[in-house]
Protein backbone atom coordinates (compact mmCIF):
# COMPACT_ATOMS: atom_id res chain seq x y z
CA UNK A 1 0.00 0.00 0.00
CA UNK A 2 1.45 3.28 -0.72
CA UNK A 3 1.93 5.67 2.17
CA UNK A 4 -0.98 8.09 0.81
CA UNK A 5 -3.13 5.41 0.92
CA UNK A 6 -2.17 4.13 4.55
CA UNK A 7 -2.49 7.70 5.31
CA UNK A 8 -6.06 7.73 4.18
CA UNK A 9 -6.88 4.41 5.51
CA UNK A 10 -5.75 5.40 8.71
CA UNK A 11 -8.21 6.98 11.84
CA UNK A 12 -7.76 10.27 12.47
CA UNK A 13 -8.76 10.74 16.45
CA UNK A 14 -9.05 13.86 17.35
CA UNK A 15 -9.74 14.89 20.88
CA UNK A 16 -11.86 17.61 21.64
CA UNK A 17 -10.69 17.85 25.04
CA UNK A 18 -7.45 19.31 23.72
CA UNK A 19 -8.52 20.53 20.43
CA UNK A 20 -11.34 23.50 19.85
CA UNK A 21 -14.41 22.63 18.16
CA UNK A 22 -13.63 25.42 15.50
CA UNK A 23 -10.18 23.79 14.57
CA UNK A 24 -11.67 20.02 13.99
CA UNK A 25 -15.19 21.56 12.03
CA UNK A 26 -12.15 23.60 9.75
CA UNK A 27 -10.44 20.61 9.19
CA UNK A 28 -13.49 18.20 8.28
CA UNK A 29 -14.70 21.05 6.01
CA UNK A 30 -11.80 21.38 4.26
CA UNK A 31 -12.25 17.75 2.83
CA UNK A 32 -14.88 18.79 0.54
CA UNK A 33 -11.63 20.43 -1.09
CA UNK A 34 -8.51 18.14 -0.57
CA UNK A 35 -8.26 14.36 0.21
CA UNK A 36 -7.66 13.66 3.80
CA UNK A 37 -8.45 10.78 6.04
CA UNK A 38 -11.63 9.10 5.06
CA UNK A 39 -11.89 7.96 9.08
CA UNK A 40 -12.26 10.33 11.37
CA UNK A 41 -12.75 9.50 15.66
CA UNK A 42 -13.75 12.16 17.70
CA UNK A 43 -13.12 11.37 21.19
CA UNK A 44 -14.13 13.74 24.89
CA UNK A 45 -16.65 15.75 22.56
CA UNK A 46 -18.80 16.31 26.51
CA UNK A 47 -21.75 17.57 24.60
CA UNK A 48 -20.04 20.34 22.74
CA UNK A 49 -22.44 21.88 19.92
CA UNK A 50 -22.44 22.01 16.22
CA UNK A 51 -19.79 19.17 15.92
CA UNK A 52 -19.04 18.02 12.83
CA UNK A 53 -21.84 20.43 11.09
CA UNK A 54 -21.91 21.04 7.48
CA UNK A 55 -19.66 18.29 6.26
CA UNK A 56 -19.28 17.16 2.38
CA UNK A 57 -16.89 14.73 1.71
CA UNK A 58 -17.50 10.49 1.35
CA UNK A 59 -15.98 9.94 5.21
CA UNK A 60 -16.80 8.22 8.54
CA UNK A 61 -17.00 10.54 11.62
CA UNK A 62 -17.19 8.26 14.46
CA UNK A 63 -17.62 9.77 17.95
CA UNK A 64 -17.36 8.31 21.32
CA UNK A 65 -19.98 10.33 23.72
CA UNK A 66 -22.71 12.34 24.18
CA UNK A 67 -22.81 15.75 22.09
CA UNK A 68 -24.79 18.83 22.06
CA UNK A 69 -26.73 20.90 20.29
CA UNK A 70 -27.34 20.41 16.07
CA UNK A 71 -24.59 17.67 15.79
CA UNK A 72 -24.30 16.60 12.53
CA UNK A 73 -26.25 19.60 10.73
CA UNK A 74 -26.30 20.17 7.11
CA UNK A 75 -24.76 16.97 6.45
CA UNK A 76 -23.81 15.99 2.98
CA UNK A 77 -22.12 12.47 1.83
CA UNK A 78 -20.77 11.65 5.40
CA UNK A 79 -21.61 9.37 7.50
CA UNK A 80 -21.69 10.26 10.87
CA UNK A 81 -22.10 8.15 14.18
CA UNK A 82 -22.44 8.97 17.75
CA UNK A 83 -21.93 6.88 20.07
CA UNK A 84 -23.72 8.12 23.04
CA UNK A 85 -26.85 10.73 23.18
CA UNK A 86 -27.03 13.60 21.35
CA UNK A 87 -28.61 16.75 22.28
CA UNK A 88 -31.39 19.38 20.05
CA UNK A 89 -31.43 18.85 16.44
CA UNK A 90 -29.44 16.56 15.41
CA UNK A 91 -28.60 15.93 11.61
CA UNK A 92 -30.87 18.72 11.07
CA UNK A 93 -31.18 19.71 7.77
CA UNK A 94 -29.05 16.69 6.84
CA UNK A 95 -29.04 16.79 3.07
CA UNK A 96 -27.65 13.38 1.87
CA UNK A 97 -25.65 10.44 3.91
CA UNK A 98 -26.24 8.85 6.94
CA UNK A 99 -26.22 9.69 10.76
CA UNK A 100 -26.60 7.33 13.40
CA UNK A 101 -26.84 7.62 17.34
CA UNK A 102 -26.46 4.69 20.03
CA UNK A 103 -28.09 6.67 22.64
CA UNK A 104 -31.36 8.71 22.79
CA UNK A 105 -32.29 12.42 21.07
CA UNK A 106 -33.82 15.55 22.15
CA UNK A 107 -36.63 17.30 20.19
CA UNK A 108 -36.08 18.04 16.52
CA UNK A 109 -34.14 15.38 15.62
CA UNK A 110 -33.64 15.58 11.47
CA UNK A 111 -35.45 18.64 11.20
CA UNK A 112 -36.26 20.01 7.66
CA UNK A 113 -33.76 17.30 6.49
CA UNK A 114 -33.94 17.04 2.91
CA UNK A 115 -32.26 13.44 2.24
CA UNK A 116 -30.02 10.91 3.71
CA UNK A 117 -30.83 8.68 6.95
CA UNK A 118 -30.91 9.46 10.44
CA UNK A 119 -30.98 6.52 13.01
CA UNK A 120 -31.72 6.24 16.15
CA UNK A 121 -31.64 3.85 18.64
CA UNK A 122 -32.74 5.08 21.42
CA UNK A 123 -35.65 7.35 21.83
CA UNK A 124 -36.26 10.63 20.13
CA UNK A 125 -38.04 13.60 21.99
CA UNK A 126 -40.43 15.95 20.44
CA UNK A 127 -40.67 16.97 17.00
CA UNK A 128 -38.88 14.68 15.90
CA UNK A 129 -38.80 15.16 11.86
CA UNK A 130 -40.66 18.17 12.11
CA UNK A 131 -40.59 19.97 8.50
CA UNK A 132 -38.70 16.92 6.90
CA UNK A 133 -38.57 17.49 3.42
CA UNK A 134 -37.03 14.40 1.93
CA UNK A 135 -35.18 12.86 5.11
CA UNK A 136 -35.76 9.28 6.43
CA UNK A 137 -35.75 9.01 9.81
CA UNK A 138 -35.82 5.30 11.78
CA UNK A 139 -36.00 5.34 15.26
CA UNK A 140 -35.77 2.45 17.51
CA UNK A 141 -37.66 3.61 20.07
CA UNK A 142 -40.78 6.08 20.84
CA UNK A 143 -41.11 9.74 19.74
CA UNK A 144 -42.26 12.44 21.34
CA UNK A 145 -45.42 14.98 20.89
CA UNK A 146 -45.61 16.71 17.92
CA UNK A 147 -43.09 14.72 15.62
CA UNK A 148 -43.82 14.87 12.05
CA UNK A 149 -45.26 18.08 12.52
CA UNK A 150 -45.49 19.49 8.64
CA UNK A 151 -43.90 17.23 7.10
CA UNK A 152 -43.68 17.42 3.55
CA UNK A 153 -41.70 14.59 2.19
CA UNK A 154 -39.77 11.44 3.19
CA UNK A 155 -40.47 8.76 5.97
CA UNK A 156 -40.57 8.72 9.56
CA UNK A 157 -40.34 4.82 10.62
CA UNK A 158 -40.76 4.71 14.54
CA UNK A 159 -40.37 0.88 16.23
CA UNK A 160 -42.02 2.02 19.37
CA UNK A 161 -44.55 4.69 20.32
CA UNK A 162 -45.59 8.25 18.91
CA UNK A 163 -46.94 11.02 21.47
CA UNK A 164 -49.64 13.26 21.00
CA UNK A 165 -50.41 15.01 17.58
CA UNK A 166 -48.06 12.94 15.79
CA UNK A 167 -48.34 14.55 11.93
CA UNK A 168 -49.86 17.67 12.73
CA UNK A 169 -50.74 19.82 9.64
CA UNK A 170 -48.65 16.98 7.80
CA UNK A 171 -47.78 16.89 3.78
CA UNK A 172 -46.88 13.86 1.57
CA UNK A 173 -44.42 12.62 4.50
CA UNK A 174 -45.17 8.90 5.32
CA UNK A 175 -45.47 7.87 8.92
CA UNK A 176 -45.36 4.54 10.00
CA UNK A 177 -45.71 3.16 13.24
CA UNK A 178 -45.33 -0.01 15.36
CA UNK A 179 -46.91 0.87 18.76
CA UNK A 180 -48.97 3.20 19.72
CA UNK A 181 -49.80 6.56 18.74
CA UNK A 182 -51.57 8.66 21.38
CA UNK A 183 -53.12 10.95 19.17
CA UNK A 184 -53.06 11.87 15.60
CA UNK A 185 -52.57 15.89 14.57
CA UNK A 186 -54.60 18.02 12.29
CA UNK A 187 -54.93 16.62 8.97
CA UNK A 188 -53.40 13.41 9.83
CA UNK A 189 -55.16 10.06 9.21
CA UNK A 190 -54.56 6.26 9.27
CA UNK A 191 -53.57 4.57 6.07
CA UNK A 192 -53.35 1.44 4.39
CA UNK A 193 -50.65 -0.20 4.55
CA UNK A 194 -49.60 -2.05 1.09
CA UNK A 195 -47.06 -4.31 -0.55
CA UNK A 196 -45.48 -0.84 -1.40
CA UNK A 197 -45.34 0.30 1.55
CA UNK A 198 -44.14 -2.74 3.62
CA UNK A 199 -41.13 -3.18 1.13
CA UNK A 200 -40.35 0.66 2.07
CA UNK A 201 -40.25 -0.20 5.79
CA UNK A 202 -38.44 -2.89 5.25
CA UNK A 203 -35.56 -0.86 2.79
CA UNK A 204 -35.39 1.13 5.75
CA UNK A 205 -35.04 -1.01 8.72
CA UNK A 206 -32.56 -3.47 6.76
CA UNK A 207 -30.51 0.01 6.25
CA UNK A 208 -30.82 1.02 9.97
CA UNK A 209 -29.91 -2.57 11.04
CA UNK A 210 -33.03 -2.76 13.00
CA UNK A 211 -34.74 -6.32 13.14
CA UNK A 212 -38.45 -5.56 12.79
CA UNK A 213 -41.39 -6.88 11.14
CA UNK A 214 -42.59 -4.26 8.32
CA UNK A 215 -45.95 -5.81 8.60
CA UNK A 216 -46.14 -4.88 12.18
CA UNK A 217 -46.33 -1.11 11.49
CA UNK A 218 -49.39 0.99 10.93
CA UNK A 219 -49.33 3.82 8.11
CA UNK A 220 -50.61 7.41 8.36
CA UNK A 221 -50.32 10.34 6.59
CA UNK A 222 -52.35 13.58 5.00
CA UNK A 223 -56.05 13.63 4.44
CA UNK A 224 -55.33 16.85 2.31
CA UNK A 225 -57.89 18.58 3.58
CA UNK A 226 -55.85 21.73 4.86
CA UNK A 227 -54.53 22.08 1.24
CA UNK A 228 -57.28 24.34 0.32
CA UNK A 229 -59.06 27.11 2.32
CA UNK A 230 -61.95 25.77 4.10
CA UNK A 231 -64.21 27.75 6.22
CA UNK A 232 -64.94 24.55 8.38
CA UNK A 233 -61.78 23.79 8.77
CA UNK A 234 -60.89 27.57 9.89
CA UNK A 235 -59.83 26.25 13.51
CA UNK A 236 -57.25 24.27 12.11
CA UNK A 237 -54.96 26.39 9.85
CA UNK B 1 -30.34 1.13 41.42
CA UNK B 2 -30.98 2.92 38.21
CA UNK B 3 -33.72 5.01 38.39
CA UNK B 4 -34.70 3.82 42.42
CA UNK B 5 -32.37 4.45 43.95
CA UNK B 6 -29.90 7.47 43.93
CA UNK B 7 -27.33 9.23 46.22
CA UNK B 8 -26.36 13.18 47.66
CA UNK B 9 -28.08 16.75 46.93
CA UNK B 10 -26.37 18.53 44.00
CA UNK B 11 -28.28 21.86 43.26
CA UNK B 12 -25.99 24.52 41.67
CA UNK B 13 -28.19 27.00 40.64
CA UNK B 14 -28.18 28.43 36.70
CA UNK B 15 -26.44 25.86 34.27
CA UNK B 16 -27.45 22.64 36.31
CA UNK B 17 -29.72 21.55 38.77
CA UNK B 18 -29.55 18.12 40.26
CA UNK B 19 -29.32 15.31 43.90
CA UNK B 20 -26.88 13.63 44.64
CA UNK B 21 -27.18 10.86 47.81
CA UNK B 22 -27.30 7.79 49.55
CA UNK B 23 -30.75 6.52 49.55
CA UNK B 24 -33.07 7.86 47.01
CA UNK B 25 -35.79 6.70 45.72
CA UNK B 26 -37.98 7.99 42.66
CA UNK B 27 -41.62 8.90 43.67
CA UNK B 28 -44.66 7.86 41.46
CA UNK B 29 -44.74 10.03 38.21
CA UNK B 30 -47.61 12.43 38.15
CA UNK B 31 -48.70 14.41 34.87
CA UNK B 32 -49.36 18.32 35.94
CA UNK B 33 -50.30 20.47 32.57
CA UNK B 34 -51.16 24.13 31.52
CA UNK B 35 -49.76 26.97 30.00
CA UNK B 36 -49.86 30.04 32.45
CA UNK B 37 -53.00 32.06 31.03
CA UNK B 38 -54.94 35.16 31.87
CA UNK B 39 -58.39 36.45 29.74
CA UNK B 40 -55.87 37.64 26.78
CA UNK B 41 -53.82 34.70 26.58
CA UNK B 42 -50.51 33.27 27.77
CA UNK B 43 -49.71 35.28 31.16
CA UNK B 44 -46.13 36.64 30.86
CA UNK B 45 -44.27 37.63 34.50
CA UNK B 46 -46.39 35.20 36.20
CA UNK B 47 -45.09 33.58 39.53
CA UNK B 48 -45.81 30.44 39.89
CA UNK B 49 -44.94 28.29 43.18
CA UNK B 50 -44.54 25.08 44.40
CA UNK B 51 -45.22 24.01 47.82
CA UNK B 52 -44.26 20.49 49.35
CA UNK B 53 -47.69 20.00 51.85
CA UNK B 54 -45.54 17.74 53.74
CA UNK B 55 -42.01 20.21 54.11
CA UNK B 56 -43.69 23.22 53.54
CA UNK B 57 -40.77 24.34 51.04
CA UNK B 58 -42.05 26.30 48.66
CA UNK B 59 -40.51 27.10 45.15
CA UNK B 60 -41.72 29.52 42.62
CA UNK B 61 -40.45 30.28 38.84
CA UNK B 62 -41.64 33.17 36.75
CA UNK B 63 -43.41 32.34 33.54
CA UNK B 64 -41.82 34.18 30.37
CA UNK B 65 -43.01 35.40 27.36
CA UNK B 66 -44.71 32.58 25.83
CA UNK B 67 -46.34 31.56 29.64
CA UNK B 68 -44.01 28.75 29.44
CA UNK B 69 -42.18 27.13 32.55
CA UNK B 70 -39.48 24.94 33.59
CA UNK B 71 -39.10 23.74 37.20
CA UNK B 72 -36.20 22.38 38.93
CA UNK B 73 -36.77 22.31 42.49
CA UNK B 74 -34.24 20.83 45.01
CA UNK B 75 -35.15 20.09 48.48
CA UNK B 76 -33.54 18.83 52.10
CA UNK B 77 -34.33 16.03 50.40
CA UNK B 78 -35.86 15.65 47.20
CA UNK B 79 -35.65 16.69 44.03
CA UNK B 80 -38.18 17.51 40.98
CA UNK B 81 -38.30 18.73 37.44
CA UNK B 82 -41.31 19.76 35.77
CA UNK B 83 -41.26 21.19 31.80
CA UNK B 84 -44.38 22.83 30.24
CA UNK B 85 -46.61 21.03 28.30
CA UNK B 86 -45.38 22.49 25.18
CA UNK B 87 -41.42 21.96 26.48
CA UNK B 88 -39.76 24.09 23.53
CA UNK B 89 -37.06 24.81 25.81
CA UNK B 90 -33.74 22.40 26.04
CA UNK B 91 -33.55 20.32 28.71
CA UNK B 92 -31.87 16.99 29.78
CA UNK B 93 -32.09 14.24 32.89
CA UNK B 94 -29.15 12.37 33.50
CA UNK B 95 -28.55 10.05 35.88
CA UNK B 96 -26.16 7.55 37.46
CA UNK B 97 -26.25 5.10 40.43
CA UNK B 98 -24.96 8.17 42.45
CA UNK B 99 -26.59 11.01 41.25
CA UNK B 100 -29.17 12.68 39.39
CA UNK B 101 -29.06 15.95 37.32
CA UNK B 102 -30.71 18.23 35.13
CA UNK B 103 -29.59 20.91 32.57
CA UNK B 104 -30.23 22.72 29.38
CA UNK B 105 -26.78 21.09 28.07
CA UNK B 106 -25.28 17.91 28.26
CA UNK B 107 -21.95 20.44 28.42
CA UNK B 108 -23.23 20.96 31.96
CA UNK B 109 -23.02 17.98 32.90
CA UNK B 110 -20.23 16.25 31.57
CA UNK B 111 -17.86 17.62 33.95
CA UNK B 112 -20.19 15.47 36.80
CA UNK B 113 -17.98 12.40 37.94
CA UNK B 114 -19.30 9.29 36.05
CA UNK B 115 -21.32 11.32 33.30
CA UNK B 116 -20.10 9.18 30.76
CA UNK B 117 -22.13 6.35 32.27
CA UNK B 118 -25.15 8.18 32.77
CA UNK B 119 -28.54 7.08 31.80
CA UNK B 120 -29.59 10.54 29.66
CA UNK B 121 -33.08 11.58 28.32
CA UNK B 122 -35.01 14.26 27.58
CA UNK B 123 -37.53 14.77 30.32
CA UNK B 124 -41.49 14.68 28.70
CA UNK B 125 -43.37 17.50 28.90
CA UNK B 126 -46.28 18.24 31.52
CA UNK B 127 -44.87 15.41 33.57
CA UNK B 128 -43.41 15.82 37.50
CA UNK B 129 -40.14 13.55 37.52
CA UNK B 130 -39.49 13.28 41.72
CA UNK B 131 -36.74 11.67 43.42
CA UNK B 132 -36.76 11.69 47.57
CA UNK B 133 -34.68 10.11 49.83
CA UNK B 134 -35.54 6.53 51.24
CA UNK B 135 -34.94 5.31 54.33
CA UNK B 136 -31.85 3.49 54.39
Amino acid sequence: MAVAEREHAAVEVVDLATTSLRDLNQRLHELAEMPGPSHWRIVNPSGAHAVACGLDADVEVEIDGHVGYYCAGMNKRATVRVHGNASTGIAENLMSGRVEVDGNVSQSAGATGRGGLLVVRGNASSRCGISMKGIDIVVGGSVGHMSAFMAQTGCLVVCGDAGEALGDSIYEARLYVRGSVASLGADCVEKELTDEHTARVRGLLDAAGIDADPADFRRYGSARRLYNFHIDNAGAY
Amino acid sequence: MGRHALPVVLFLVGAICGVTTAGFAQQDVATMTGVVKDATGPAPGTTVTVVNTRTGITTSTVTNKDGFYTFAVGTADGFAVLRDPIACKPAVLAETDDWVAMSSEWRAIAVLPGAADATAWEPEPGVVYAWEKALV
